[in-house]
């Protein structure tokens, strides 16, 4: 697939495969350090046509399979400051853009020290620091507030990448309220004279990710770039592997990516995702125990046949 | 020809301008990935719908060829001016194309499903169906207006949970009567967060509504999440015996099947109203007022959507209920009608 690449990993010296000795992944649980990430054709393309249109990336994909940590390397690669926040069930859209801090002007109320505006207590939000970095920053000095960790990632680059995580846990009507914010590039901040807006070439690139929890809007979906991740195995497993854990003997990644794969006819849930099997090879390295030793079906039983799942006959 | 839904059409002109892809492979992909789909047979002469097709820079002269890019492009950021993508919904002006530029040309199908249908098209019935190949019938015509039933479903099934903006007026009362704040108070907010309990009548009367059911629940699922619905089944009441499994493991419904508190419950029921030969005990009135009673005393708001028509509710129900008309004529104007912004929490306070 050829291409003008106005994103391209290959570039970026931080997401080469490590040296030998060099050690990445030593992190645990769902890695966002955004060190190291694997890269397929096709999520490099989503990445370019995000970046070429603006629409947002919708990312789907089973537990496990990358879909966090995508955003925050993306970031790394481009160079770009990064902001993120993980969607629950309460996050209304506003929450994104600006939220009031109700406590501390109830607060300065009892210390009769009340700011006569609202201003003085408006947060920005994450879609604020994204579009606006400058405003954002004046106004989380009126607030006394601090710039979410990842803002001053790539120095002051004037864009950003945003993470909404988990955007299917929101309520129906989030993900279409956000549209208007991403379509327009601009919002309007209770009390502020000036609506905060960007343009397209400051634009963020959006990513979303989604467990398919509950279906999304049709109008929301049209609007997105859709990357769908699939759950890694075999070859790709090991590949993976690989570039998080360079020191560790081909041979040995290769063996757990077979003791750990799952019959063929196994149901999506019974796989083991890619951070199951990259914890797995973390504490097969960090506990010494060698695969088919005494003590590998009990690290199995821990870190990959949880929930019922179970090996492939053998 | 392919066809190219509007807003599609700018974002495609605009990938093809900054990606420049250089073989079909990446020219597909990229238009996939924006909602055009499939690639036309060999025998169809261009890539796209396009009367003259996207341009494909020759590996050998590309410099020439392509447009002048920002310096900032160059450097991995794209430099677009002007209005934002997403709102954008136009291609390039023809004839824009100036010395050293590429001039790009598609051809956007008018997307007729868009635009607003005119009022005598609500009124009428469709040609049937064409018989199916294999034999079987084919599923009946949803009960909810397809376009709408997310609307629907996501208005029926909230409650008012205290999630909204800071209720100022109730926080100044209570800090001017010198109490401690111990919580914020907020506004009423409709939420879909504690979740759904379905209780869907199995009995006789309901089979011609069985493929109905079916589908209710899986849009139940779709709107409010696969995780926070449970499904039990119930023959006339749920009282009698309920469950999520098979029948002769039902168990009268009790406190225990009562879902948190918050949570809808929703009942896809007759009331008793069909008839069927076979029909079985159909629940009375004050039978079902009780069961209501009891659901709402968990703190559980309660709806039941009906298949038959208002005229035929029995007034009883009809006051002590939540119904709705399991049907196209029930819009989300009707929800809001019978459930006002959304349904509150028996018990709870408003904010």
């Amino acid at each position: 697939m050829r291409y003008h690449h106005l994103f391209d990993p290959a570039n970026d010296p931080a997401a080469a495969p490590p040296r030998a000795g060099e050690r990445r992944g030593a992190a645990t649980g769902d890695r966002r350090d955004g060190g190291v990430y694997v890269y397929t054709e096709a999520i490099v393309l989503a990445i370019n046509v995000g970046l070429a249109t603006g629409r947002p990336i919708l990312v789907r994909g089973p537990s496990g399979s990358g879909k966090s940590s995508l955003a925050r390397n993306a970031a790394r690669v481009l160079g770009w400051r990064y902001y993120e926040r993980v969607i629950t069930s309460r996050t209304q859209a506003h929450d994104l853009l600006w939220e009031v801090d109700h406590l501390r002007r109830l607060q300065d109320a009892q210390a009769r020290e009340l700011q006569p505006d609202l201003v003085s207590y408006v947060r920005p939000g994450v879609l604020w620091w994204a579009f606006h970095r400058e405003s954002a920053l004046r106004q989380a000095q009126i607030a006394a507030r601090r710039e979410p960790e990842g803002g001053d990632q790539g120095g002051e680059h004037h864009r950003a990448v945003v993470l909404l995580d988990e955007i299917d846990k929101a309520d129906p009507d989030v993900p279409n309220n956000l549209l208007v914010p991403l379509g327009s590039l601009q919002f309007q901040v209770e009390g502020y004279g000036e609506p905060v807006r960007t343009h397209a070439a400051g634009a963020p690139l959006v990513f979303l990710t989604t467990n398919d929890e509950r279906d999304l809007p049709g109008a929301f979906l049209r609007r997105c770039v859709e990357l769908k991740l699939e759950a890694a195995r075999g070859d790709r497993l090991v590949e993976i592997g690989r570039h998080h854990f360079p020191e560790i003997p081909e041979a040995t990644l290769q063996a757990i990516a077979e003791l750990i794969s799952p019959p063929q006819d196994a149901e999506p849930d019974a796989m083991p995702s890619a951070a199951e099997y990259l914890d797995t090879v973390r504490a097969s390295a960090s506990l010494q125990v060698e695969p088919n030793s005494p003590t590998w079906q009990d690290l199995l039983q821990v870190t990959v046949w949880k929930h019922g799942r179970a090996p492939k006959a053998r | 020809m392919t066809a190219i839904p509007g807003a599609a059409g700018a974002d495609l002109v605009r990938a093809i301008h900054r990606l420049r892809p250089e073989d079909d492979e990446a020219l597909w992909a990229l238009a996939a990935l924006l909602g055009v789909q499939g690639p036309p047979p060999a025998a169809e002469a261009g890539p796209l719908a396009a009367p003259a097709p996207p341009p494909v820079p020759s590996p050998a002269a590309p410099a020439a060829q392509l447009p002048p890019q920002p310096a900032s492009a160059a450097a991995g950021e794209p430099a677009l001016q002007g209005e934002s993508p997403l709102a954008a919904t136009t291609a390039a002006p023809p004839g824009a194309a100036a010395a050293g530029e590429v001039e790009v040309t598609a051809t956007l199908t008018p997307d007729y499903t868009s635009r607003p249908q005119p009022g005598w098209l609500e009124t009428i019935d469709p040609f049937p169906a064409a018989p199916s190949a294999s034999g079987s019938p084919p599923l009946p015509e949803p009960l909810l207006v397809p376009r709408w039933t997310r609307a629907i479903l996501g208005g029926a099934l909230a409650s008012l949970a205290a999630h909204g903006p800071l209720d100022q007026e109730r926080l100044a009362s209570q800090v001017a009567r010198g109490l401690p704040v111990k919580r914020l108070p907020r506004r009423p907010w409709p939420t879909l967060a504690r979740g759904v309990q379905l209780l869907v009548d199995r009995s006789d009367r309901m089979l011609p509504f069985n493929a109905d059911q079916v589908r209710f629940v899986e849009q139940v699922r779709a709107v409010a999440g696969r995780e926070q619905v449970e499904v039990l089944s119930f023959d006339g009441l749920p009282e009698w015996g309920a469950g999520p499994g098979a029948r002769r493991l039902w168990q009268p419904y009790q406190e225990r099947h009562l879902p948190r508190r918050g949570a809808t419950v929703v009942v896809l029921s007759d009331l008793g109203l069909g008839t069927f030969p076979s029909g079985g005990r159909a629940a009375g009135s004050g039978e079902w007022l009780r069961f209501a009673a009891a659901v709402r005393r968990a703190g559980c708001p309660l709806i039941v959507f009906v298949p038959y028509g208002e005229a035929r509710w029995p007034a009883k129900l009809r006051d002590g209920l939540h119904l709705l008309h399991w049907d196209r004529t029930t819009s989300v104007r009707s929800v809001r009608r019978v459930l006002g912004k959304a349904m509150r929490v028996p018990g709870e306070e408003s904010g």
